[in-house]
């Protein structure tokens, strides 16, 4: 008989801020001086066609927003990467680890891509690179992205890295006044 | 259904289901605030495997293990994290079991939903007359927009009293939950106001 499986013990994983390398990219921890490259995405008011929180109005905000994610780590809430191009080091978006259950192996994965850098597969690189990095090295078993429906891309990035499309949220969110749907992907550890 | 629903798309102000809790009430059943003096009859389903066989939370031991939730259930409510419930039973309030919101999200106008019936009760209808009202004080009076549910993939009684009360499958969630030592998948259900 298999062993019983038991919850997750993930404090090794929170003891440094993790540095993944792929061929193009760095994910790593963002930093002061990533204080512009984050506003381009955060900053971008066509955010709002895809996720429901709103975009920073002011740089400072953005400035804040990389002690939060400094803080989340430290409360082991959530691991929020910079996705960092190896040829100029600068942060073309985010990869964020977030929901992580050591009770039951899962997590949910978010990630954004500012504009600027759509369209060359940097984000399906830092995502398949990120699942590696869940399921070898954290032991998570099921992996959880969620998106708009409306949002394409997001949705191919999802498939793209091995993810199953396995639930659609009916009006589950409220974005730009309207209610929106949101598709749910999973991968799960062979 | 009659839609009471905002028109407006703000966040929900809930503050008064908070200020107080709310009391529901069906043909054969009464859905009050439960509380510590309820331990005896939580302990009485939580402790029976065949009920906990399809619940999140590990099989009560002892009437310790009952009390150490109960008490946890007033703060989850002043936070506004969870309301609920415990079931009883006309006239004479006997306790048959709990239900309630969670996952309570103003912003979005949502709401998730839970439940659970003591094994001498099941087969009378009763999780479906409570879960129905359950749904119709979510849209009627909370105003909201959506209210889901989940449950395990072979429990079929679940499932179906979701089905009853109008819920519509939306996927499967694989691997969703470990209990008791291994993986179980699970269906998530959900509801719309006016649908």
């Amino acid at each position: 008989m298999a062993a019983e499986i038991i919850p997750l013990d993930l404090s090794r994983i929170f003891e440094h801020f993790p540095v993944l390398e792929t061929e193009r990219l760095v994910l790593r921890e963002l930093i002061g001086s990533d204080t512009e490259d984050l506003f381009a995405y955060y900053g971008d008011p066509s955010i709002k066609d895809y996720v429901s929180y709103s975009a920073f109005k002011s740089i400072d905000i953005a400035r804040d927003e990389i002690g939060r994610i400094a803080e989340g780590f430290k409360a082991h809430k959530f691991v929020e990467f910079g996705v960092a191009r190896k040829s100029d080091n600068r942060i073309v978006g985010v990869c964020t680890l977030h929901h992580i259950s050591p009770d039951h192996h899962r997590m949910e994965l978010g990630y954004g891509l500012a504009r600027a850098y759509w369209g060359f597969g940097y984000m399906t690189e830092a995502v398949r690179e990120v699942i590696r990095y869940a399921f070898e090295e954290m032991g998570i078993h099921r992996i959880e992205a969620e998106c708009e429906t409306g949002n394409i891309r997001s949705c191919r990035v999802a498939e793209r890295c091995g993810m199953t499309l396995e639930v659609t949220r009916q009006e589950n969110e409220i974005n730009k006044g309207r209610f929106v749907s949101n598709h749910v992907y999973a991968i799960i550890r062979k | 259904m009659p839609s009471s629903e905002n028109s407006s798309f703000e966040p929900l102000d809930l503050s008064r289901f908070f200020d107080q809790h709310p009391m529901l009430e069906t043909e054969r059943l009464t859905l009050r605030q439960i509380t510590v003096a309820d331990a005896e009859d939580v302990f009485a389903y939580g402790s029976d495997p065949e009920v906990t066989k399809y619940m999140i939370f590990p099989t009560h031991r002892t009437l310790a293990d009952s009390i150490q939730w109960l008490q946890g259930v007033p703060g989850e409510f002043a936070r506004k994290e969870r309301m609920s419930f415990a079931i009883t039973l006309k006239p004479d309030g006997k306790f048959i079991g709990s239900c309630g919101f969670h996952d309570i999200s103003p912003k979005h106008h949502r709401l998730m939903m839970g439940y659970v019936l003591n094994r001498n009760y099941w087969g009378n209808g009763y999780m479906t007359e409570a879960v129905h009202e359950l749904i119709c004080f979510a849209f009627e009076e909370m105003s909201m927009h959506r209210v889901a549910a989940t449950c395990d993939f072979d429990n079929v009684r679940s499932a179906a009293v979701m089905e009853r009360c109008g819920m519509k499958l939306e996927g499967i969630l694989r691997d969703f939950e470990l209990r008791h030592g291994r993986f179980v998948t699970a269906k998530t259900y959900a509801i719309l106001n006016g649908n």
